[in-house]
């Protein structure tokens, strides 16, 4: 080990359990942030995309939900809830 | 666990113990090396922060290429030096060093002066060279890094980072004379 290793063992030790603390709730709250804006823009940008093309005059009938497949009803503009009664319609 | 490991285990599963995991590994060294260049505790703090947020937010495109630890170091100096640059106004604390360099010395002779200095003495001769040798210095000598590695966190060419280093090495020896001269015996 090298005097600019010892350096950095020196000055390690300086970033002491509080400083670790403090910069890890505040990393933990902005990927929390993050996460939390990531599921908004998931769960609405469609639905919204959808409503803007509506509102010019499109036709949006080929937009689903975000990851949700026909048979899970919401979202799909055909759909009549999320679940078909008796167990849904048999497909071909 | 390696930290490619744990890497693709948090991109796979998001799983705070892996950030954990990679905070704990890096932390230290990210604030050492951040308090090294900005002289700061406070900034040394925010920057460390900072880091880690563009580490993981970019943690997908690490190559592999390199080793993880010369990534995250080169993440970290890269920032330092942006934010030393947008501080001091420079275009480039690495050119306009070139013209007020100091002469470079033996080779040998410098860096064994450089790292039989006492660690206080380091720390203030570090503290009083242009942040761009600093940069360099700690590089090859607290990091290990190779020459090749340090041209690309720095995007020069490789001989560009020998005289870099060799300036830095020479202005380092320079700066210890000037700040610890020896009492004269008559």
């Amino acid at each position: 080990m090298n005097n600019f290793q010892r350096l950095e063992e020196e000055q390690i030790r300086q970033y002491d359990a509080s400083k670790r603390r403090k910069v890890q709730n505040n990393l933990e709250h902005t990927f929390g942030l993050f996460k939390f804006i990531g599921q908004i823009v998931d769960v609405y940008l469609p639905a919204m995309i959808g409503v803007l093309i509506s509102a010019a005059g499109g036709n949006n009938s080929g937009s689903k939900g975000p990851g949700r497949t026909p048979s899970e009803g919401g979202g799909h503009p055909g759909g009549v809830g999320p679940h078909p009664p008796n167990g849904g319609i048999a497909r071909r | 666990m390696k930290d490619i490991e744990v890497i693709h285990n948090y991109l796979d599963t998001q799983a705070t113990r892996c950030f954990n995991l990679l905070y704990e590994r890096y932390a230290g060294k990210i604030y050492s090396k951040c308090i090294s260049m900005l002289k700061d505790d406070v900034l040394a703090q925010d920057a460390t922060q900072e880091i880690f947020t563009k580490i993981f937010l970019n943690l997908s495109r690490f190559g592999e290429k390199s080793k993880f630890s010369t990534w995250v170091y080169s993440i970290t100096y890269n920032y330092c030096i942006d934010f030393l640059r947008r501080k001091k106004k420079q275009k480039d604390i690495f050119s306009d060093e070139m013209e007020k360099a100091a002469e470079p010395v033996d080779d040998l002779t410098s860096e064994k002066e450089l790292l039989e200095m006492e660690i206080s003495q380091l720390k203030t001769v570090l503290d009083n060279i242009p942040a761009g040798d600093r940069a360099v210095l700690l590089m090859k000598y607290q990091d290990g890094m190779s020459i090749k590695d340090i041209s690309e966190v720095l995007d020069k060419t490789e001989s560009a980072v020998k005289m870099k280093i060799k300036r830095a090495k020479a202005k380092a020896q320079v700066t210890k004379k000037e700040m610890f001269k020896e009492p004269h015996i008559q």
